[in-house]
This record gives structure tokens, sequence and C-alpha cells, in this order.
């Protein structure tokens, strides 16, 4: 739904990197060289971000407030 | 028989990383070490949260969830307040409070940077500042739509990784035997380029048809090598020496980490002399008996 906080397996700190990985990603970066720089090593916590889904996005459109 | 006289020596020491070589010990107190790290040093975290209002698409609780995972960096002086709290059991006293108030006018995301230190409590009052803010600031909480609405108020405790994950202030704490690679044959011509090629780690480098190790320390002792060319390479290992790796997670320096949980280690110890003088009390040892004098 939206990214995790904490990788599931080791605990280490991903959701602060999300928003980069994203960006850097559509516009069509390869994402193995985005997570090498943003300092993601292990492959625990690379999937976490590699195979991230963004659904919170979808789910906003039908969230109607205000006037 | 090797001496038994305990030595760390650190390779690397960095605020977030640590990598270190202990030697003089068996693996048990490697072992205790490493666990002692991961589960029994105490740091901050969200604990309970009070949602006074939340429009937005995530549960309350979830959202409590997430904000309980949120590394919170803490100052030298007030962890030190915290942990004696802590350790006198007095956790519920020293609570570090945030609030988060936010409503979108347009569609947002409410970031770990939007949560307000409130107030602290009483016994770290006495403090001149109290300095505890998330590792980062750009933490997604959650998203809102425009018109949605978050109020809350989240109070901050003292655990154990033991009692939750959220606790743990290292995310790896590992150690491995410190590695032993002999190049048996230097001079081995092609036969050692498949040596070196068969290493997934590049600890052994082959030129002018001359085999070395270069990094023995990467060695993961698996072995390739042997397998490759049994008569040219032995992998073995110190079973009196560890390398540890231990990365911390920027609530505590890992320095800090290392430094409680063996001085915590050491008062559990100490409290069990303790149990075991004082269960010894009460016990008379029996009178000899009589067939037992007689010689």
């Amino acid at each position: 739904m939206i990214i995790p906080i904490r990788c599931f397996t080791c605990g280490a700190l991903i959701g602060d990197k999300w928003m980069k990985f994203a960006e850097r990603v559509k516009r069509g970066e390869d994402p193995a060289k985005v997570l090498d720089e943003l300092g993601v090593k292990r492959y625990c916590c690379r999937r976490m971000l590699l195979s991230h889904v963004e659904l919170i996005d979808e789910l906003l459109r039908y969230e109607v407030y205000g006037p | 028989m090797q001496s038994l006289e305990p030595k760390l020596r650190f390779l690397r020491l960095e605020e977030g990383y640590a990598e270190f070589i202990l030697e003089g010990v068996t693996p048990a107190v490697a072992n205790a070490l490493r666990r002692a790290i991961i589960s029994d040093v105490p740091t901050l975290a969200i604990d309970e949260v009070a949602v006074l209002e939340n429009t937005s698409v995530l549960f309350d609780e979830i959202l409590a969830h997430r904000l309980g995972l949120i590394p919170l960096r803490v100052d030298p002086e007030t962890y030190e307040v915290l942990l004696e709290c802590y350790e006198e059991g007095r956790r519920d006293d020293c609570i570090v409070s945030f609030t988060l108030e936010i409503e979108a006018e347009r569609p947002m995301t409410v970031y770990s940077g939007h949560l307000k230190l409130a107030e602290p409590a009483e016994p770290l009052k006495k403090l001149a500042r109290v300095d505890v803010k998330p590792v980062s600031d750009v933490i997604p909480i959650v998203k809102l739509a425009a018109g949605q609405r978050i109020v809350l108020e989240a109070y901050a405790k003292m655990g154990v990784g033991r009692e939750h994950a959220k606790w743990q202030p290292v995310s790896v704490a590992a150690y491995k035997y410190y590695p032993r690679v002999e190049v048996l044959r230097e001079e081995c011509g092609e036969e050692g380029r498949r040596c070196a090629e068969a290493c997934p780690r590049g600890v052994l480098r082959y030129e002018d048809g001359r085999l070395k190790v270069v990094n023995e320390l990467d060695c993961t002792m698996c072995r390739a090598c042997e397998e490759a060319c049994p008569d040219l390479v032995r992998v073995s290992w110190d079973d009196r020496r560890f390398i540890f790796r231990v990365e911390g997670l920027g609530m505590i320096p890992v320095s800090k980490v290392i430094e409680v949980a063996l001085r915590r280690l050491m008062s559990r110890l100490d409290r069990l002399a303790e149990a075991v003088e004082e269960a010894a009390k009460g016990i008379k040892s029996p009178e000899p008996s009589e067939a037992q004098l007689e010689p």
C-alpha cells in the first residue's frame, strides 16, 4: 500500500529512500545503479524498494473531501 | 590451548557502522555479545499513540505501527537519563512525546519531519535540552488527499529488541570465524588462475604465474577455491577469533551500543552470581555420616 518504513528481513531503514528511488527509476535510470547510489547494499533491502507498488496513490483518487 | 585473554580491535568504526575483531573468547561468548547487541540494548521508540482525528486511508493501528518503526535519534545526555530511568524500572515516567497535526489542502505526503517534539516529561526537565528527532526527516508516514486530517499525540518509551524489533539499535549484528587462507604452492602456473577466479570474494590473486592471498578477511570460508584446485590452497579458520560487523540504525552510535550491550551482559551475570549465593545460603551441607567418616 505505502512503502514500508523498514526492511522486513534486516530492519534497516528504507522508507526514506523511496521518493528518490521512484523518481529516478521513473526517469529511466537503471534501478540497480540507483540502489547502489542510495547505499542499499543487501538484497533483502533492495527487494523492498524494487518490488514495491505504491497502491496508496490509487486509493487517494477515490477520496474526495471538502467542498 | 591458546590463552583466553579477551581482546577487541576495531577495523572500522563510524557512527553507524563498526567492524571489529574479537579474540580470545569462545563462540559462546561471541554469540552472547551478538545477542545482547540485538535484544538487550534499550533504545527509544514510539510505543503509544493517541489518535484524536484520522480521516486518512490508513487505519489508526497501521498509523501507530508505522510511527513506532521510525528510528529516533537521541542525544547522548538524554540517552543516559532515559537509560537510567529504564534500568530502574521507571520507563513509564520517562516519556518523550510528539505531536502531529496536519490538514491537507492539496494531496500531500506526511513525513517523519512533521512530528513535533512536545514538552519533555518530568525526569527529563533537568536537562539543558532534549534533542530527540527521527533519524531521517523524509520517512513517509501516510499520504493524504485534499481535506483529510490527522491529529495525534505519540509517546516514545524506552524498550529492548527482545520485546519488539522497533527497539533494536542495529539492523545487522553478525560475526564469523577469523578466516585463514593458505597457498600451498605459490608458483603454480595456469591452475592458479582457475583457483583465483573460483573465489567469489576476490580473496586470491593470480599474477605472473604466482598465486597470492590479497584480502584474507573477506573470505567467507565457502571453499570454492579448494574445490577448484584441492592441492593448491587450504582454507581453515580460528575458532577463538571473530570478525564482527554491526550496522547501526542511527539511534545511538554503534560504539555506545557495544558498550551498553557488554555492560548489561555483565550486570546480568552479577545478578546470577548473587542469586546463586543467596540460594546456597539456605542449604546446610549434610553432616557426614559415620560410614563416611570411617577410613
